[in-house]
């Protein structure tokens, strides 16, 4: 049960970065983003 | 794992049960995702039509702020799942901590570095004040009404340090039973969610500043989740507020863990030659709070374009509304009637003694003090 705790730690912050990497590379190639709510 | 491997070299029909256990439960997780997702975009619809609602007949702070619509939807969703026995199906899915911690570490790039610094401070002695005295009156109480030494362990983790996670790392420490650990989290769970709707609204009535609103939910409700979504309802300042002191509470699972592990050991076990390395602090150290730590110094040397944080505070909030719907999901109250009405005393105890004390020590360290 501790293993599963800390990868999952490491995971959301390698998903968190890799999120913010795509915002910058989005931003830059102007891609747009989904329509749902809130990115409306 | 070697043992399952020979079971089932020896025996084809346990090696083909666990190979279709093992697809049942991916596709469960795939599923659960997906139904997670979706639950996500329609929150994310309904608070977009409630927001204008609102706005059009003159109402400007919408007062069913998306994490109350979350965990209402959670609620439903839960007991339409439980009543078609599907629940067990879709749980691998639900993955609440880790979309949490995904929103957590986005949320760092709004976060200034000499915020996280000064409001980090002021979590941290708050976090000393609050997890001692909360974790003591608890284990106190709990002795007098003779809960069990393990069940103990984990419910004064639970209640004084950040809830589910803290009593998954304290059960690993004193080796305590998963229905306990299950049991516990109910408990949280079922204490967290009105005190995430409740607490916002109490703070604006007796106009409580911004910051330690904050530092009062954070203080205050056990689990980071629902400390969060309090934050979200009361304004943006009280969530980076709340969100900062709770990560300094989350930042102590590690020391808990290792003192607790080494207690018992030394004292209800007495097998002193076992005790628990030092190593064992950081093992149990919440490391997103390091991801949310590198964001925010990354957005304060300019790393992030205000268009960009603009994106990213979109992305949390996604992470968040995923994170609040899975609570909702979680909630168990079958798991309450299961050890009787002392663990709940105990609980609701600890919780009434913490709302109080939180609300002191937050007015007099970030209201008197002004940290």
């Amino acid at each position: 049960m501790p293993k599963r705790t800390i990868s999952e730690d490491w995971l959301a912050v390698l998903i968190g970065f890799v999120l913010a990497l795509f915002v910058g590379i989005g931003l830059i190639a102007n891609i747009p983003w989904p329509i749902f709510g809130w990115l409306r | 794992m070697t043992n399952e491997l020979a079971a089932n070299q020896e025996n084809p029909d346990a090696m083909q049960e666990t190979s279709d256990r093992k697809r049942r439960r991916i596709l469960g997780t795939f599923v659960g995702l997906a139904l997670v997702a979706v639950a996500a975009i329609l929150i994310a619809e309904f608070d977009a039509g409630i927001s204008a609602w609102f706005k059009a007949r003159g109402v400007a702070k919408n007062p069913l702020e998306f994490p109350l619509i979350a965990a209402a939807l959670g609620l439903i969703v839960n007991g339409l799942l439980r009543g078609t026995k599907t629940y067990a199906f879709v749980e691998p899915g639900i993955k609440t901590e880790l979309f949490l911690k995904i929103g957590l570490v986005l949320m760092g790039a709004r976060v200034s570095l000499p915020d996280l610094v000064t409001k980090g401070a002021g979590g941290l002695i708050q976090a000393v004040i609050m997890v001692a005295a909360v974790f003591f009156f608890t284990w106190w109480l709990a002795t007098r009404l003779r809960i069990p030494e393990t069940l103990k362990a984990v419910m004064a983790c639970a209640v004084s340090i950040c809830g589910v996670s803290a009593a998954i790392a304290a059960a690993g420490a004193v080796l305590a039973k998963k229905k306990e650990i299950t049991y516990v989290t109910a408990l949280v769970i079922v204490t967290a969610l009105p005190l995430m709707a409740l607490m916002p609204w109490i703070a604006q009535a007796i106009g409580l500043p911004a910051d330690v609103a904050g530092a009062w939910f954070g203080g205050n409700i056990d689990t980071t989740a629902a400390v969060v979504g309090a934050g979200t309802i009361h304004g943006e300042e009280a969530q980076a507020v709340a969100t900062v002191v709770k990560m300094a509470q989350n930042a102590f699972i590690g020391i808990a863990a290792f003192l607790l592990a080494t207690y018992f050991v030394v004292r209800v076990e007495r097998k002193p030659e076992e005790k628990p390395g030092v190593s064992m602090i950081w093992q149990r150290f919440p490391k997103f709070v390091l991801g949310f730590a590198l964001m925010s110094i990354l957005a304060s040397f300019g790393v992030f374009s205000p268009a960009a944080i603009g994106t990213i505070k979109v992305l949390y909030k996604w992470a968040f509304a995923m994170a609040f719907f899975s609570i909702g999901l979680e909630l168990s109250l079958r798991e309450l009637g299961k050890m009787g009405w002392r663990p709940i005393v105990v609980y609701m105890s600890a919780t009434v003694f913490n709302t109080v004390l939180a609300l002191g020590v937050a007015t007099l360290i970030f209201g008197t003090l002004g940290l």
